[in-house]
């Protein structure tokens, strides 16, 4: 799951997957995600994972390392 | 770190700094200002220095320099280089001490220079008024409130005298004014009533007055505005080295000439553009306008009182209107003049004797650096006026106060030669 | 009644040291309450009304009847659709719904514009209110929001410290909160926490600001009317210490309403968080007002981003990205008010955002080697801030009133 997260996030951020190797990095302080990236990467999520996240339960605090993406997804998968 | 100790290292600093504040507000700080604060003071004209002490009393308490209050309202901020901080910078002894500006009618001057009282005891002083102050409401509260603070108004509630028939007049215009909540509010409710203040009313006075005080020792002195060092000492080399009246006269007049070219009323032309030019409405605007009847008359006989009180000294001026200007918003010149003679019967018939009354000389050529204020000509002459008054001895003056001056019939008397009489023979000489 | 309420005495928030003598003084019983684990709400409901009362009365009276009806308004459409959508989920009936919700500000907005005068059902805060109102509402129709009451949403609405001027709080987070009682432990950290914000609103807004308010700021402006109606240095000396007086007054005033809401036990968001510092302006936008910028940045920009990219609307992301923005910051504009700077500063503000993203994308393409360095950043803050103060001085309207004199 972690390098499908991996990929998903680099073409919603138009960078490399290398570019998010360390998963515990915060995502929004380093710049890589912006609001527009996250959207991008929101319906991306949906399709892959068959998960719905409407844009008011999306709270950056919860979203913003891959280790609490990966988590959110389980989550979401479960419910 | 249990919970008390937690609680005590967040309330703690707190706590400390509390009580550094009280402490820093309570102990007694000697309020004593540089020579050169002073000197910017006095030419400041700023409410900060109007309403608190510290800085004035130390002035006119001084022998040297030699400072004179100079009580007046917007004309004291005409400063061309003939206004009288300047003129007397060149060739006088003395040095004005300017208190007012807009608003500040006779009730602010009152509680003005009831803070130096003692200093004032025995000195002399120039007191500028302004027909345009006895409107029929007299002083408005905003003005009151811009250049009178609590400092003031405690100061005076605290010497106040229920007996007083001037006192409790003050007081109730204080009511008026304020509104009867708060300290001083319901302080000046039992001097209006004619009633003491407990001992209790006086405790609390005397905790806020300390307060006040020490603010005024500690920052009164701060935040001295420019006025001198941009407007006035700039302008001192301006005029010549001598002294003589006729030159001084001459080169006012033309310098007035110089900067009123751009309208027809002999206006600074600054003053043109920014008040007058593309104002509509102005023309016959002040047909209706009249200052014969307003508590401002019962006002000023406290100022009286209390310059009778510290047997001071005082030259008055009675300002003029500029006559092109008064011809085009139609004020009633018959109404200006029985204004001019209602003060200075007020003022004489108490043995007020010095007045200047330029009322009628607001058509000479630069005696008006705009619509209502005196500038350039009449700068010069009323410095020619003034400044051997102040310069050399005087005999000193008898003053026999009368309360009458207090009623609503006289603040509301037409001042006719014969109602005027009336009022000598049924009212003064009761 | 109305003349009662006009002759009592007008307490207005946090303006002078009597103000928070008297708050404290009234939440202390509070305080004590939730260091012993309770939350006396009838108390703190008394305490609300009361200064809330204190803030529109006297001569504001009008501007409490404005705020009753307002708040019962809004109460009435967000209880009225919250039971509508426990059923049915129409989208017309939810545009209506945030059309009503919205009615109230645009007319406020576009009256003194159109009539030159401001509204009657204006009131001080109004802008505040309507974006917690429209908030939930939009939550409520993403079915976020699982409960919701009138009382709590009222209390939600009329949070005393946040009242007129924010920081602007989201229904879900404040419920979350009000909910609960903090543990001693975090009720202690939080005290601690409010009573330095308390103290550095203290040094923002009674010290410093005092010198950009009181004196620099008039003085500097004085100086570039007396230049006349055009430019002159002065007017860049008004735009940098407009931009002092507008950080200090407003941060100031919102480190008292957070420290406030903290001694209440409630967690309000931070408004501002070193905006000068920010090394690009989308960073700025993340440091700056960030209660609103983040409540234009969830319910527009990404709201529209998503619509639009699930519908497929554009093929290009940039060009995606670029109209967003605008329309984010110039809806930002026209909600301060509809004047041409207003308009101005959000556009500007739209447009640094596109071109900060063209030039990221085109530094990343073209100058790879470049790096990161304390030059270059200093360099990027340098341009960021005085880009901020330039747009400062446009949305302060002076130059409004320096070239048209009104």
């Amino acid at each position: 799951m972690e390098d499908q997260i991996k990929n998903i996030l680099a073409d919603a951020t138009g960078r490399d997957a290398s570019d998010f190797n360390d998963t515990a990095e915060d995502l929004y302080s380093n710049g890589l995600l912006d609001s527009m990236a996250t959207v991008s990467f929101l319906l991306a999520l949906q399709d892959e994972f068959d998960i719905e996240v409407p844009v008011s339960e999306f709270d950056r605090s919860q979203w913003n390392t891959i280790d609490k993406i990966i988590e959110r997804v389980k989550e979401l998968q479960n419910d | 770190m249990t919970n008390r100790q937690r609680l005590w290292r967040i309330f703690g600093p707190v706590i400390v700094a509390c009580l550094l504040v009280g402490l820093v507000l309570v102990i007694p700080w000697r309020g004593h200002h540089s020579a050169k604060t002073i000197q910017r003071a006095a030419v400041s004209i700023s409410p900060t220095v109007f309403k608190n002490k510290s800085i004035k009393s130390q002035a006119i308490g001084e022998k040297h320099p030699y400072y004179v209050p100079f009580f007046g309202s917007s004309e004291l901020n005409r400063m061309d280089r003939f206004h009288p901080a300047v003129m007397a910078a060149r060739y006088h002894h003395y040095r004005p001490f300017l208190f007012g500006a807009k608003g500040t009618q006779s009730l602010p001057q009152l509680f003005n220079m009831n803070m130096m009282a003692p200093q004032m005891e025995n000195g002399k002083a120039v007191f500028i008024i302004s027909p345009q102050w006895f409107v029929k409401q007299g002083v408005t509260p905003a003005a009151f409130k811009y250049y009178n603070g609590a400092y003031a108004n405690l100061s005076w509630l605290k010497q106040a005298n229920p007996h007083s028939p001037y006192d409790r007049y003050t007081a109730k215009r204080l009511i008026q004014l304020l509104g009867d909540n708060g300290t001083v509010g319901s302080d000046a409710k039992k001097i209006a009533a004619g009633k003491p203040l407990s001992a209790w009313d006086r405790s609390l006075i005397n905790f806020k007055v300390t307060l006040l005080r020490n603010q005024d020792n500690l920052f009164s002195g701060l935040n001295v505005n420019e006025n001198y060092d941009t407007r006035i000492k700039p302008k001192e080399h301006l005029l010549p080295q001598n002294y003589n009246y006729a030159d001084l006269q001459a080169i006012a007049e033309k310098q007035a000439r110089k900067e009123t070219t751009n309208n027809r009323f002999g206006v600074l032309n600054k003053f043109y553009n920014s008040r007058i030019k593309g104002t509509k409405g102005l023309h016959n605007s002040q047909r209706h306008f009249n200052y014969l009847q307003s508590p401002e008359y019962a006002d000023l006989q406290v100022v009286l009182n209390q310059l009778a009180k510290t047997n001071t000294n005082v030259v008055f001026m009675i300002t003029p209107i500029n006559a092109k200007w008064e011809k085009y918003t139609g004020l009633n010149m018959d109404m200006y003049y029985k204004t001019a003679d209602k003060i200075k019967y007020q003022l004489k018939s108490q043995g007020f004797n010095n007045i200047v009354d330029y009322s009628h000389r607001g058509g000479e050529t630069g005696f008006m650096q705009d619509t209502i204020h005196i500038g350039w000509v009449g700068w010069v002459d009323f410095d020619h006026r003034v400044a051997p008054f102040l310069d050399n001895p005087q005999p000193v003056p008898h003053y026999q106060m009368n309360s009458q001056f207090l009623s609503k019939k006289w603040c509301h008397l037409d001042p006719t030669q014969q109602n005027l009489n009336n009022f000598t023979t049924t009212e003064l000489n009761r | 009644m109305l003349n009662w309420i006009a002759s009592m005495p007008n307490l207005s928030a946090y303006g002078t040291p009597t103000y928070f003598l008297y708050l404290l003084l009234a939440i202390l019983p509070l305080g004590i309450g939730l260091y012993y684990g309770k939350r006396f709400s009838w108390y703190e409901a008394l305490i609300s009304f009361i200064f809330l009362f204190l803030m529109f009365d006297g001569s504001s009276a009008k501007q409490m009847v404005s705020l009753v009806i307002y708040v019962v308004y809004q109460t009435i459409l967000v209880m009225g659709y919250y039971h509508y959508r426990q059923k049915n989920n129409a989208g017309g009936v939810f545009y209506i719904t945030i059309f009503l919700s919205l009615l109230p500000i645009v007319i406020v907005k576009v009256t003194p514009a159109m009539v030159g005068h401001n509204s009657l059902l204006g009131f001080l805060g109004i802008s505040y209110l309507t974006f917690r109102a429209a908030g939930t509402i939009i939550e409520t129709r993403d079915g976020a929001v699982k409960e919701i009451n009138w009382w709590k949403f009222v209390r939600f609405m009329l949070f005393m410290p946040t009242i007129t001027s924010g920081p602007i709080d989201r229904y879900r987070r404040f419920s979350k909160d009000y909910r609960k009682v903090p543990s001693r432990e975090k009720y202690l950290g939080m005290v601690e926490k409010g009573i330095m914000y308390l103290f550095i609103g203290f040094l923002y807004k009674f010290v410093i600001d005092y010198f950009f308010a009181q004196q620099w700021l008039p003085a500097a402006e004085n100086m570039a009317m007396a230049h006349g109606h055009h430019l002159s240095w002065w007017v860049v000396a008004v735009a940098y210490l407009y931009s002092g007086d507008l950080y200090f007054d407003f941060a100031g005033y919102s480190l008292f309403a957070v420290a406030i809401s903290y001694f209440m036990g409630v967690e309000t968001p931070m408004n501002f968080n070193k905006p000068f510092v920010s090394k690009n302006i989308k960073e700025f936008w993340n440091r700056w007002h960030m209660s609103l910028s983040f409540w234009f940045r969830d319910y527009i920009f990404m709201r529209f981003v998503f619509l639009a990219t699930k519908k497929h609307w554009f093929k290009n992301r940039n060009v995606l990205s670029s109209l967003a923005y605008m329309i984010n910051m110039v809806t930002m504009g026209f909600w301060h008010g509809v004047t041409w700077y207003y308009i101005l500063y959000g556009f500007l503000h739209g447009f640094a955002l596109v071109t900060n993203d063209a030039w990221l994308r085109y530094k990343r393409k073209h100058f790879k080697g470049l790096e990161s360095t304390a030059l270059t950043q200093n360099v990027a803050r340098f341009i960021t801030f005085n880009f901020v103060v330039f747009s400062f001085l446009i949305f302060s309207g002076f130059l409004n009133t320096l070239f048209f004199g009104h």
